[in-house]
C-alpha cells in the first residue's frame, strides 16, 4: 500500500511538470497529443469505476460525456452568441454567461443526478444486460441531442465555445480524477464494489447493497463523465452529436480493455499506448522514404494495425496489460508486503 | 476460559409458523414451523428437494415466502432485502463455495467486517480520523477470525488459490465476521474429508461456546447432525416431519421410512 502511494505521488508531480513544462518543450502538435491523453484518461478512468471494478460493463458513459458537453457549452456561451446561435433557447437560460469552472462543475453535478435517475432502474441488471441497457440509454441521449435543436442545434454543429481548456486545466481535473477514485478503489468502499463484482450473491450475504454500490459507482463514475466532456468541449470549440456516439464509446472502451479492467494505472497505460500507436500508425501510412525504399500511401492500414494489435493483446493478455496491478515501483513493493504481514494495512 | 452455552435460556430468537413457499406450482416449502432458542445447535436433515435450502432462503431473504410468519429476535422479518436481514444478525454459507475470487484471503473477511463497521465512500475519498478508527475496528475483527480458523498464514493469498477445505473455513469466517446472532451454515461437510469433518464438529461447537452464536446446520451428513445438533428437524418433499433430541429422531419411525431407510 505504501509503494502505491508513493508512485501516485510521483504520478502527480509528473503530470504537474508536463502540465506547465510541455508547452516550452515540445511542438503544438505534442501538447495537443498529450492533452488528448490526459482528457482520454478521465474518460476511461471514470469508466473504470462501473466497468473495470464494479462488474457493470456500461456502454453508455458517452452520453455523460456528450450531455456533459452540450451543457457546459450552452452555459459558457456568451449571451449575444446565445442570441445569435440558440435563439429559441428558454429564458432561463439566455440571459448570463458562466465562467469555464463553475459550468464545469454543473455539467458534472448535474451528469451525477442524471446516473442516480437512469441507474436506479438499470443497475439491477447484470451481464450483458446492463451493457444493453446502458447503450440504450447512450442512444436516447444522441436522439435528444440531435432534437432538442433550440438547446443543441440539433444535427449542425454547435460552435462558438470558448476554447478554455488547456493543459494544465485537463492534467489538473485529471488529478483530481486520480486522486478520488484511487482513494475509492483502494478503502473499504472499493473492497465493496469488487465484492459485488465477484458475486453479487455473496455480497448481499454479508450485508452488502449490490444496488447501492452499484449505483454510486455508476454515479461517481458520470460526475467525472461530465467534467471531463465540458473540458473537451472548451478543447473543440465546436462540435455536433455524432462526436459523442459510438465511435467514441469504442474507443473509451478498447483503450480500457486493452490496459486491463482492474487497474487504475493501467486505464492510463491502456489511453497512452492507443493514442501514441494510432498517431504513429497514422504517420507510418501517409508514405515515407527510407534510403532509395519509397513506402507509398495506404491510408487505413493504420486501423488495421490497431486491430491486429488489440487482437495479439487480448490473445496473449486476456486481462490487459495491467490486469489487476497496479504500476508500482519494485523495490517499495517488498517493504509494503512486510506492513501487511505485521496486520496493519494503511 | 471457555464459557458453555447450553439451550436452556428460555429467549426464543428465531420462530416460523405457517411458513410456505411454491414455485411454479410445485410446494418447495409447506406449513414450516420451528421455535429456535439462543444458543442452541439445531440440525435439518432430509433428502435433496425436500425444502432445506428453500428454508434457509426464506430466512436469509434471498426469496420471499407466499405465506407465513418468520420472526426473528422479536421483529417479522418475512419478505425484508437479504442485506437488511444481515444487519439485524442472521448470517449465511452457501453450499459449494462462493468466495470473492479475486479479493485476498483478509479482505474476504475484511468486506463482511465493514458491515458493522461501514465507511461512507465521501469519508474514503476525505480519509478523516474516523477512518482510520474504522478501518482499524474491522481489521482487528477481521485478523481474531483468520486466527480463529488457522488462516493467518494465509491471509494474503487469493481467496480462489485455497485449498477447498480452507475455503470452507474462509467462508465460515466471512459470515462469522458480520457479527451475527445466528448463523446458517448449509450442507458445511460437503466435500470434506473424515478428518475435516470431525474438525468442523468442534469448530461449530467453539462458535457457539466462544461466541454465543446460534447455529442451524443443514446437512446430508447423518454422523455430523447427529454429533453436533442438540435438536434434529426432518423435512421430506417439503413439510416438516418431526423434531426432537437426536435419540427422538433417530427412533421416530417416518424418519426411518423418509430418510434413514436408505443407509
Amino acid at each position: 500500500m505504501m509503494a502505491r502511494a508513493v508512485t501516485l505521488a510521483l504520478a502527480l508531480v509528473l503530470m504537474a511538470a508536463i502540465a506547465f513544462g510541455a508547452p516550452y518543450v515540445v511542438s503544438d502538435y505534442m501538447v495537443r497529443i498529450i492533452l488528448l491523453i490526459a482528457l482520454n484518461s478521465i474518460f476511461v478512468l471514470s469508466l473504470s469505476l462501473s466497468n473495470g471494478f464494479t462488474g457493470v460493463f456500461s456502454l453508455g458513459h458517452v452520453g455523460f460525456i456528450g450531455a456533459g458537453a452540450y451543457l457546459s457549452g450552452i452555459l459558457t456561451l456568451t449571451v449575444e452568441q446565445k442570441h445569435s446561435l440558440l435563439p429559441h433557447l428558454p429564458a432561463f437560460l439566455n440571459w448570463f454567461s458562466l465562467p469555464f469552472l463553475p459550468a464545469t462543475l454543473v455539467a458534472g453535478v448535474l451528469m451525477t443526478l442524471l446516473a442516480v435517475i437512469v441507474g436506479y432502474p438499470l443497475m439491477r441488471l447484470s451481464g450483458y444486460f446492463v451493457s444493453v441497457a446502458t447503450m440504450g440509454f447512450l442512444i436516447i441521449v444522441n436522439v435528444v441531442l440531435i432534437n432538442a435543436s433550440d438547446f443543441t442545434r440539433g444535427a449542425r454543429t454547435f460552435t462558438g465555445v470558448p476554447l478554455d481548456t488547456s493543459l494544465p486545466w485537463v492534467f489538473g481535473w485529471l488529478a483530481v480524477t486520480l486522486l478520488v477514485l484511487w482513494r475509492l478503489v483502494y478503502s473499504p468502499f472499493g473492497r465493496r464494489m469488487k465484492a459485488v463484482r465477484d458475486d453479487t450473491i455473496a455480497a448481499s450475504a454479508v450485508g452488502i447493497d449490490v444496488l447501492k454500490t452499484r449505483l454510486l459507482a455508476f454515479a461517481i463514475g458520470a460526475f467525472f463523465a461530465g467534467v471531463g466532456g465540458s473540458l473537451y468541449a472548451h478543447y473543440l470549440g465546436s462540435f455536433s452529436p455524432v462526436t459523442f456516439y459510438f465511435a467514441m464509446t469504442m474507443n473509451l472502451i478498447a483503450m480500457l480493455v486493452l490496459g486491463g479492467m482492474g487497474s487504475l494505472s493501467g486505464a492510463i497505460i491502456g489511453v497512452i499506448s492507443v493514442s501514441i500507436l494510432s498517431e504513429l500508425l497514422r504517420s507510418v501510412e501517409r508514405g515515407f522514404t527510407i534510403g532509395d525504399v519509397t513506402i507509398p500511401a495506404l491510408y487505413g492500414a493504420s486501423q488495421i494495425v490497431l486491430g491486429f494489435i488489440f487482437i495479439l493483446i487480448m490473445i496473449f493478455r486476456p486481462k490487459g496489460i495491467m490486469g489487476e496491478r497496479e504500476l508500482s515501483l519494485g523495490f517499495l513493493n517488498s517493504s509494503a508486503k512486510i506492513q501487511f504481514k505485521q496486520g496493519e494495512v494503511k | 476460559m471457555q464459557q458453555h452455552h447450553n439451550a436452556d435460556t428460555d429467549r426464543i430468537l428465531l420462530e416460523t409458523s405457517g411458513l410456505t413457499k411454491v414455485f411454479r406450482g410445485l410446494v418447495a416449502l409447506r406449513d414450516h414451523t420451528i421455535t429456535l432458542r439462543e444458543h442452541e445447535i439445531l440440525g435439518v436433515i432430509g433428502p435433496n428437494g425436500s425444502g432445506k435450502s428453500t428454508f434457509f432462503n426464506l430466512i436469509t431473504g434471498f426469496s420471499k415466502p407466499n405465506s407465513g410468519q418468520i420472526s426473528f429476535d422479536g421483529q417479522s422479518i418475512a419478505g425484508l432485502a437479504n442485506s437488511r436481514i444481515v444487519e439485524l444478525g442472521i448470517a449465511r454459507t452457501f453450499q459449494g463455495s462462493r468466495l470473492f475470487s479475486s479479493l485476498s484471503v483478509s479482505e474476504n473477511v475484511l468486506v463482511a467486517a465493514q458491515l458493522r463497521h461501514p465507511i461512507a465512500p465521501l469519508n474514503a475519498i476525505l480519509r478523516g480520523s474516523r477512518y482510520y478508527s474504522r478501518l482499524k475496528e474491522a481489521q482487528d475483527i477481521g485478523n481474531r477470525l483468520l486466527e480463529f480458523m488457522g488462516l493467518t498464514a494465509q491471509a494474503d493469498r487469493l481467496a480462489a488459490d485455497l485449498p477447498y477445505g480452507d475455503q470452507r473455513r474462509l467462508e465460515i469466517a466471512r459470515a462469522l465476521a458480520t457479527e451475527p446472532k445466528l448463523l446458517l451454515l448449509d450442507e458445511p461437510a460437503a466435500g470434506l474429508d473424515s478428518h475435516e469433518t470431525h474438525e468442523l464438529v468442534s469448530l461449530i461447537r467453539s462458535i457457539r461456546d466462544k461466541f454465543g452464536i446460534t447455529v442451524v446446520v443443514v446437512e446430508h451428513d447423518m454422523d455430523l447432525i447427529m454429533t453436533v445438533c442438540e435438536r434434529i428437524q426432518v423435512l421430506a418433499a417439503g413439510e416438516v416431519i418431526c423434531v426432537g433430541t437426536p435419540e427422538e429422531v433417530r427412533r421416530h419411525p417416518r424418519v426411518r421410512e423418509a430418510y434413514l431407510g436408505y443407509e
